[in-house]
């Protein structure tokens, strides 16, 4: 998506906003305006998973206060929220979870991936069977805070650079914004999630066949997974 | 890595007494009610431990639990262990009145079977289930026994020592 400046380029403009201002109007973009009001009032939804959501609660409480960013109103539902901070290790049995909330939550919606968990899998990304190695294989992420957990300064500067990013935007490209923003999995009829079609893209950025080489194999000119040692024989090799 | 074993071999040789298990309180007041059990001596708690067979399961947990001189009223655990051959669920008891524990190992037959305990104490539920989610031991007579932890469609038992997470609709999760 490219930003288009909001401010006016054309000459003519340019000299009737000074004209106008000379004569005491004030003039602004519909942009500035709404963005201003937007980035100051970033209302994000109680998810707080493990450990991550009580580095988040302390970030909110009076010692570190969030609220001197707009941003005091943690809502108990995804319907009124436009930030959901994902604080937290986010497993098989939660990630449908997520995914339902995100896909409740009003456009335009914004996610903060808090805590290794969340970035890359963290400390399970290597032998856990249930974690979810990084919450952007389910949402499109915003901002990144590393960290396990990251402090409380860490999040508030991560909602600071939130808030540059939403003043970036422009509400000539909502509708845009709107059909990139979704879930990058499906749900199916069961607990597990699918992937999504025509999203391989994605889901061969997280793979990682060139740093684990014999963990794949090829079968008809496609890498499929073989040759794969369980655990316990990992274990036993070492 | 065979030196290795050769070496741990020869040290076995040296002294290759077998392990004296004497038999506990529980277990020798077990025999004397003509069950089979089988001693495993204390673990490193100090808690005995008793292996019996899964036929027998439901006759000696009921006299544990309502035998005055047992009376073991709360369960503690259920839990499995895989020893690659075979399984092994793990039933830890606790006596409140006479502040006693006691541990009872049942192997898991051919298909990997073993009697529910829910008739003797209702607080098994979530433990078998989770046992059998985890570990892939089925406790027979179970009123509901399905996953507790994973979602309900996964494919596998992940605490088995042969699992290996190879379903193809987590595609998306590969590492």
């Amino acid at each position: 998506m490219t930003i288009k400046q909001s401010k006016p380029q054309n000459q003519v403009l340019v000299s009737l906003q000074n004209m106008l201002e000379s004569a005491g109007v004030l003039t602004t973009t519909i942009d500035s305006v709404y963005n201003w009001a937007r980035s100051n009032s970033v209302w994000p939804m109680v998810f707080a998973t493990s450990c991550c959501g009580i580095e988040m609660m302390s970030a909110s409480a009076s010692d570190f206060d969030l609220a001197r960013f707009g941003s005091e109103v943690f809502r108990a539902t995804p319907r009124q929220s436009d930030l959901m901070i994902t604080a937290g290790t986010i497993t098989h049995k939660m990630a449908p979870a997520l995914v339902k909330l995100y896909e409740q939550m009003p456009e335009p919606k914004y996610v903060i991936a808090m805590g290794a968990c969340t970035v890359t899998g963290g400390m399970y990304e290597n032998d856990s069977y249930s974690v979810v190695r990084g919450v952007d294989r389910l949402v499109p992420v915003d901002v990144y805070v590393p960290g396990c957990p990251p402090r409380p300064e860490a999040l508030i500067d991560a909602l600071i650079q939130l808030q540059k990013k939403i003043r970036m935007e422009s509400i000539a490209h909502r509708r845009e914004r709107a059909l990139e923003h979704h879930p990058r999995v499906r749900l199916g009829d069961g607990d597990v999630l699918l992937p999504l079609e025509g999203y391989e893209e994605h889901i061969r950025w997280g793979v990682q066949e060139e740093a684990y080489p014999e963990n794949w194999i090829k079968e008809q000119g496609q890498l499929v997974r073989g040759n794969i040692k369980t655990r316990h024989e990992r274990r036993e090799t070492v | 890595m065979s030196e290795e074993k050769q070496s741990e071999s020869k040290e076995a040789a040296k002294d290759d007494l077998p392990p004296v298990i004497e038999p506990g309180v529980y277990g020798e007041l077990l025999e004397k009610k003509k069950f089979k059990v089988q001693h495993l001596g204390m673990d490193a708690m100090g808690v005995e431990m008793i292996e019996v067979a899964a036929e027998s399961l439901l006759r000696v947990a009921e006299y544990l639990r309502d035998n005055k001189k047992c009376q073991f009223d709360l369960l503690v655990s259920v839990s499995g262990v895989d020893m690659v051959d075979y399984r092994l669920s793990v039933v830890h008891l606790y006596s409140l009145s006479s502040n006693e524990s006691l541990c009872i190992k049942v192997r898991a037959d051919e298909k990997e079977a073993v009697p529910s305990l829910m008739p003797i104490w209702p607080a098994v539920d979530w433990h078998e289930r989770e046992t059998y989610d985890l570990m892939g031991i089925i406790y027979e007579g179970h009123p509901d026994l399905r996953r507790i932890l994973m979602p309900t469609d996964w494919i596998g038992h992940p605490l088995r020592k042969d699992y290996v997470e190879n379903d193809p609709r987590l595609v998306w999760n590969r590492r």
